[in-house]
């Protein structure tokens, strides 16, 4: 590697920028699910000193989405689900839950938090049909709300008609039920309704309007992806879906006949074979479902907004559905990736787990993958990171400490495009690098304000392969992102709609990892790129049908070019990359040699203009857990960079949240910068001329 | 060295169906270990082998001594392939298997090597293991193993058979919830491989599939399908330990979250390489349980022993937070997790060299 740096030149270059919408800065972010907020003094202060950007509640609302307005607060979905909880407020109460909401939001915006979101549930009522308790008591009275909290008509069908149904008709429970029983709620059943449903929809958007009255920026909506409904409404709107997309003749070449009625909803079912138009049409199937999604949240933004402009949505979801976040999140506000569960945990950092005789596997946890993939889909959608120790049960040895919390905030730095990284308000171990991030985020604001993604290489990262049940191709991006970070190259994700020409032409090299499905379209976009000289580097298993699942006859890929096209049989592992590179003459691509600058990752935005670049340096060498030494301070990086064409640099310098002041840099020797030591987290601002 | 000895012994009276033994299946992430000679070629034959609709490829990993990684391969799902590696640093590597949702055989070729099993690396096997042999401490009472097949209608039959042949332990069952099987050591059979059968469940209606099972925590962690290999294993986590000088400390149990103060003089400082203490520890849950300071500086942890648990623990203190005349460690207790720990027979080593567990 070291030969890179004795090659160092500032090379006039190729890097591209991918995304359209400007970048916005990071937010820190609180999540707190405590059933005590209200006219709690204690809380409030504490909450307010700890000043968090997004402030995420339970149920603190005046009309939960799930049983109607009811004694207690806070909580998700399954917290006081039973018993005196889910008594129905009066009116009276109902009143007075308002008015105590709306001081609370007040008090937390007027103590300097800007955005207080509760939490509600694309898909939950709780209750019984037959007995009318739980949310169907609330139906039985509206109208006794009906006046006072403006609800308008109680929708005609009854709630048991809301419900997500089967193919045969019956309720889907998305939780199972144990023995007949919903524990959390029990007496009562927790039913999973529909999206489609006008009622269940009407209802959502008061349930949001009055969010909004009570002083609410937004909601986080639960399930944000829990959609797999048969019902007439999905059933009608499929129909017209289908038409919308496809003509007569296209039905009956990919579906087998042109006729929409014929053409059910459909999915995958264990141990029943399907037709090949039987699996496009569970595509189409899944892409209505994830498109319902998307018409939902739209609706809750709607309903905000019409009280208070803006007003955010925060779907969960992200985790595991790229094509959610493509196609149903990407024009909403935040989208919450619950990763709960991991080999090593999930909190950011260096996982250790130990396997024999003091030989250990030492794993680096990031969230770089969700965190570019939100940014790539070129929405204004934010990424926020939900992170834990181990799930169920927590592991002491990877827990949460300070430097990995600040770590966790470095990443949506450099990685997210405004997004935001959760911590519990355990704010005697957290508040004050809570604070100290705010404060970066705030006083920096310009350096993460108006940017768009420089970048290097193009991935073809195809998120519908999980529609097409190839959810392998994510793994695989996955693992090939580890790669490009590990070796400090530059990346993009170019999704199925941006791998054209004009986009793919932007990047130094191109890269097709593990894609079954590809477009004739694309297909030509990628050859009309190696033909005007870009680099390819192919990784099979190729595709072997396009979009609607017509077949190829053989792989549509380019053979091997020697020096432009490289094709291999399986991933590449983290020493291999620079030998590819080497092989495509592009060494240039990789940014910092290995040595010394292990768990070192980088990314970069820039100025539409060129004007000025930022390049974010994190440092993952961030031990978990409690005990854990301090993180290991990087010294001596040296970083190579290809600026964009004609373009030099006339200023450097670096800013740290550990220092107060930014600090100047030497002019690059041998096209090499110098970095002073990093122990989290730098931006580099290189103004250009 | 005595189970070493033994371990030979014991090679007489072994059960002939070890030489007929079905193959281990590997699933999820799995563990193997060998021992590597400088410049020696170890080759590792891996096959990954699809299961119903998942094609999820092998990955194959080796870790040196130092928890480096120096090799990693995968192995498409469908294929076989024979992964060869020049050691560089000697001694024990762990072969780390991942297979995701499809399963694996990896065997290392030619020479001595061992699956591990203890509680926070598991064994995981799907439909298939061979007879695995396992040392059983000199002293040892007891032989505990652990067992679970978590899913509804599968499940297995477990045999925990001693180095005379008998069987000490057998249970079938569908061990949808983790299982403790605990066997008595019969006197004259500790200090030898035992072995333990893991096969298709003697029960209608159970199916033999996804079976995690790991040795408790009295055993060396290694599974080896030919018992002459557990001493290799045995031997290279071992350490011939040169200790120059011991200081007795006086210490007590702690609970609740109390601190405890003992005192020591050191008329000079005895000039070795590495200082430790070491103490029998019992029920430490957590790192952060038990904690102690010497002098005022650094902060050590006691090694976990788990719960209820009592095993002597070494830890490496910085000879520099020593002193010559009068010394303090002060020994905390954490009650975050678990209300109390147990601490007893006590000292201070001084040494070249010295086993830490």
């Amino acid at each position: 590697m070291k030969r890179y740096l004795s090659l160092i030149t500032i090379l006039l270059g190729v890097a591209a920028m991918a995304q359209s919408v400007p970048t916005v800065p990071p937010v820190t972010y609180i999540l707190d699910y405590g059933g005590s907020h209200l006219g709690n003094e204690k809380w409030l202060q504490e909450t307010i000193a700890a000043g968090p950007q997004l402030l995420h509640l339970g149920k603190d609302v005046v009309m939960t989405h799930n049983w109607g307005p009811i004694k207690a607060l806070g909580g998700e979905n399954q917290a006081y689900g039973k018993g005196d909880n889910v008594t129905r407020l009066t009116v009276a109460e109902t009143r007075q839950r308002m008015k105590d909401l709306q001081a609370m939001t007040k008090a937390l915006h007027d103590g300097g938090i800007p955005m207080v979101m509760p939490y509600i549930c694309a898909m939950t009522i709780g209750g019984d049909p037959v007995k009318r308790t739980g949310f169907w008591d609330f139906y039985d009275h509206w109208d006794d709300y009906a006046a006072d909290f403006k609800l308008g008509k109680r929708p005609a069908e009854d709630p048991e008609t809301w419900f997500q149904v089967k193919p045969d008709g019956s309720p889907l429970f998305f939780y199972p039920l144990t023995d007949g029983k919903y524990p959390p709620y029990e007496p009562n059943l927790r039913y999973a309704v529909c999206m489609n449903n006008p009622g269940w929809r009407y209802w959502s958007e008061q349930v949001v309007r009055l969010a909004a009255e009570a002083g609410y920026d937004g909601v986080f909506v639960d399930n944000g992806g829990s959609q797999r409904c048969f019902c007439h409404y999905c059933e009608d709107k499929f129909a017209a879906w289908l038409s919308g997309r496809y003509t007569p003749q296209e039905r009956q070449q990919y579906f087998g006949t042109s006729d929409v009625k014929q053409l059910q909803l459909i999915m995958p079912t264990s141990g029943k074979e399907m037709t090949p138009q039987e699996r496009f049409r569970a595509v189409e199937s899944y892409r209505f479902w994830g498109d319902t999604v998307r018409q939902h949240m739209l609706a809750l933004k709607a309903a905000g907004e019409k009280v208070r402009k803006p007003f955010y949505i925060f779907p969960n979801g992200g985790h595991g559905r790229p094509e959610h976040v493509k196609a149903a999140f990407a024009p909403i506000d935040y989208v919450m990736y619950e990763n709960s569960s991991g080999d090593f945990g999930t909190n950011p950092g260096l996982a250790t787990k130990p396997i024999v005789a003091n030989i250990k596997i030492i794993n680096q946890n990031d969230s770089i993958y969700e965190d570019k993939l939100t940014q790539c889909v070129g929405g204004v959608v934010k990424p926020v990171i939900l992170s834990r120790g181990g799930y169920p049960a927590e592991r002491r040895e990877w827990r949460m400490n300070p430097a990995s919390a600040e770590l966790g905030m470095a990443e949506m730095a450099a990685f997210s495009n405004g997004g935001g990284f959760m911590l519990r308000p355990t704010y005697g171990v957290f508040a004050e690098p809570l604070q100290k991030w705010r404060r970066f985020h705030e006083t920096r604001a310009s350096l993460y304000s108006g940017n768009v993604s420089y970048a290097n290489v193009g991935v073809a990262f195809f998120p519908e392969h999980n529609l097409y049940g190839y959810p392998q191709h994510m793994r695989h991006i996955r693992t090939l992102t580890n790669v490009l970070t590990a070796n400090r190259v530059l990346f993009d994700y170019v999704l199925e709609e941006q791998f054209t020409a004009e986009k793919l032409r932007k990047y130094a090299l191109v890269i097709v990892p593990d894609v079954k499905y590809m477009s004739r379209a694309q297909v030509g976009a990628l050859n009309d790129y190696l033909n005007r000289g870009g680099k390819v580097l192919i990784i099979a298993p190729e595709p072997v049908a396009d979009e609607h699942m017509q077949p190829y006859d053989k792989s549509p890929l380019p053979a091997s070019v020697p020096g432009k096209c490289v094709r291999r049989a399986d991933l590449p592992y983290t020493s291999d990359l620079p030998k590819i590179l080497d092989e495509l003459q592009l060494q240039s691509l990789v940014l910092m040699p290995q040595e010394g600058a292990e768990r070192v990752c980088v990314n970069a935005t820039m100025r539409p203009d060129a004007s000025r670049l930022y390049l974010h340096v994190v440092n993952y060498d961030v031990t978990l857990g409690d005990g854990a030494p301090p993180p290991t301070v990087k010294t001596g990086l040296q970083v190579r960079l290809t600026l964009p064409a004609g373009k030099q640099i006339a200023a450097a310098r670096v800013y740290d949240p550990d220092r107060a002041e930014p600090m100047a840099l030497a002019q690059p020797k041998s096209g090499a910068l110098s970095l002073p030591p990093l122990r989290t987290y730098q931006v580099v601002e290189l103004e250009l001329r | 060295m005595r189970h070493i000895a033994l371990l030979l012994f014991s090679l007489a009276v072994l059960p002939l169906w070890a030489q007929e033994a079905p193959q281990t299946i590997l699933r999820h992430d799995n563990y193997l270990v060998f021992v590597g000679n400088a410049g020696e070629t170890v080759k590792i034959a891996a096959t990954s082998i699809p299961r119903g609709a998942y094609q999820d490829d092998l990955q194959v990993k080796i870790i040196d001594r130092d928890s480096r990684v120096v090799l990693e391969q995968s192995v498409p799902v469908g294929t076989s392939a024979e992964i060869a590696y020049q050691v560089k640093t000697p001694g024990l590597h762990v072969v780390g298997t991942v297979t995701g949702q499809s399963l694996a055989t990896v065997r290392v070729v030619g020479k001595p090597f061992g699956l591990v099993a203890w509680e926070k690396t598991t064994l995981w096997i799907c439909g298939g293991m061979a007879p695995q042999y396992f040392m059983v401490p000199a002293k040892s009472k007891k032989v505990e193993v652990y067992v679970t097949s978590d899913v509804t209608t599968e499940g297995a039959t477990v045999k925990i058979v001693q180095p005379d042949g008998k069987v000490a332990l057998e249970k079938t069952d569908d061990f949808d919830t983790r299982t403790k099987l605990e066997a008595p050591v019969p006197t004259g059979m500790d200090a030898q491989a035992w072995s333990l059968v893991v096969e298709k469940p003697n029960a209608p209606g159970l199916i033999f599939d996804d079976v995690e099972v790991y040795l408790g925590r009295n055993l060396p962690p290694y599974l080896c399908e030919k018992p002459e290999w557990l001493a290799e294993f045995l031997a290279a986590g071992h350490v011939d330990e040169q200790i120059i000088e011991r200081v007795p400390l006086k210490t007590q149990s702690l609970s609740k979250g109390a601190a405890f103060t003992t005192t020591f003089t050191l008329a000079a400082l005895p000039q070795a390489k590495l200082v430790a203490l070491r103490t029998t520890a019992q029920d430490v849950d957590y790192p952060t349980e038990g904690t102690f300071t010497v002098n005022g500086q650094g902060k050590y942890q006691i090694p976990t022993t788990g719960d209820g648990a009592t095993a002597v623990v070494t830890t490496l203190i910085k000879p520099e937070h020593l002193r010559v005349g009068e010394n303090t460690i002060e020994f905390k207790h954490d009650d975050s997790g678990s209300s109390a720990m147990g601490l007893s027979e006590t000292e201070l080593i001084f040494g070249n060299a010295i086993q830490v567990e």
